[in-house]
């Protein structure tokens, strides 16, 4: 990505009238990360919305509490934020699951760090930067899937199509197709990470 | 719900127990949006995660930001005012033995300005002035006699 040498120094200039009690820069700042962060990184990650909103939320307040700590490096306060996301994902995790460990593959995943310059790109351009990423993780885990199983999933959540328009693609009723799908998710979930 | 078991076919894996039955017909539930309240199942969650990576939705996205960044700077505000008398507390102690120390100190300088000035100052000109014949220079017993001389002389009245 390349962004305007302009468009840099804005965000720069945000960050240290942030760091110096600005709080109008502090909030253009978090505005240009809150919806990348919650629609691409947490989200995905999370499922559940609500949670997606809390951990969005406690993300937020910790990069406040620590952004006198931050240091312009070039990539933006983008990477920053989305590394704090992600610690966030990762003890909600942890929290649920009531265990101290995790599955390797999902500290693994949601550790996977987009090497992209983000500074100065606008919300909507880091967002589809991360969902490209996270949709090439999710599609190799379900490159991983057994043919059928892999379809189901693609039948009713990435073409959005019926239950009934998906049972007639597999040729099996309905409640048939609710229970591939179910064992279609629980496989996924395998390949793809805890979440 | 139909009913899965009776042309359930065997490529698709072993029948369904009624408990999988039953979480494959809430997940579908869940997924279409006909329950107010999800159940709180993993394959649930990663349907929920595959729908949010393949299909976002922008505007519940930007509306759950937008609330989420203000919720977020009133509650850090908020958080720093809390902190605000804590901080003023330990800041004015702070400046309370700043103040003591100074004066502490000022008041030491002072005093041992004050006794070296008395010591410089003060001295009596018989520790400084030379020595010179006279009383001062007369052996004690001279000085005893002229005292004696002295008091014979009021007391008897006449000359030595």
């Amino acid at each position: 990505m390349t962004a305007s040498d302009a468009a840099v120094a804005e965000e720069r200039a945000l960050v240290e009238a942030a760091q110096e009690g600005d709080r109008a820069a502090l909030q253009s700042l978090l505005d240009r990360v809150a919806r990348p962060l919650y629609a691409a990184v947490i989200l995905p990650r999370i499922g559940n919305p609500a949670d997606a909103e809390d951990i969005l939320r406690d993300t937020l307040l910790r990069g406040m509490e620590r952004f006198d700590t931050f240091r312009w490096t070039g990539a933006g306060v983008f990477p920053w934020f989305r590394q704090i996301a992600v610690n966030q994902v990762i003890d909600h995790v942890r929290r649920r699951q009531r265990r101290g460990r995790l599955e390797d593959r999902f500290e693994e995943h949601v550790n996977h760090v987009v090497p992209l310059h983000h500074a100065g790109a606008d919300d909507a351009l880091i967002e589809a930067q991360e969902r490209a990423a996270s949709s090439r993780d999710l599609h190799a885990a379900m490159a991983t899937l057994n043919d059928r199983y892999r379809r189901a999933v693609e039948l009713r959540l990435l073409e959005e199509r019926s239950r009934e328009e998906c049972a007639a693609a597999l040729g099996v009723t309905v409640g048939n197709f609710d229970v591939i799908l179910h064992r279609a998710l629980a496989a996924l979930r395998k390949a793809y990470g805890v979440g | 719900m139909s009913d899965p078991t009776p042309d359930w076919n065997p490529e698709d894996g072993p029948p369904p127990s009624d408990d999988e039955l039953a979480e494959a017909t809430a997940l579908a539930r869940a997924l279409d949006g006909a329950v107010a309240t999800a159940p709180d199942s993993e394959a649930l969650r990663m349907g929920l995660r595959v729908r949010a990576l393949a299909h976002p939705d922008r505007d519940a996205a930007k509306a759950v930001a937008d609330r989420v960044v203000r919720d977020a700077l009133q509650q850090h505000r908020s958080a720093w005012f809390a902190r605000a008398p804590r901080l003023r507390l330990v800041a004015g102690f702070v400046a309370l033995v700043g103040v003591g120390l100074a004066g502490g100190a000022y008041v030491r300088r002072n005093t041992e300005r004050s006794a070296t000035a008395t010591t410089a100052t003060t001295v009596s000109a018989v520790f400084t002035a030379p020595v010179e014949p006279g009383a001062g220079s007369m052996p004690a017993t001279r000085l005893y006699d002229r005292g004696l001389r002295d008091y014979r002389a009021s007391l008897l009245g006449g000359d030595e």
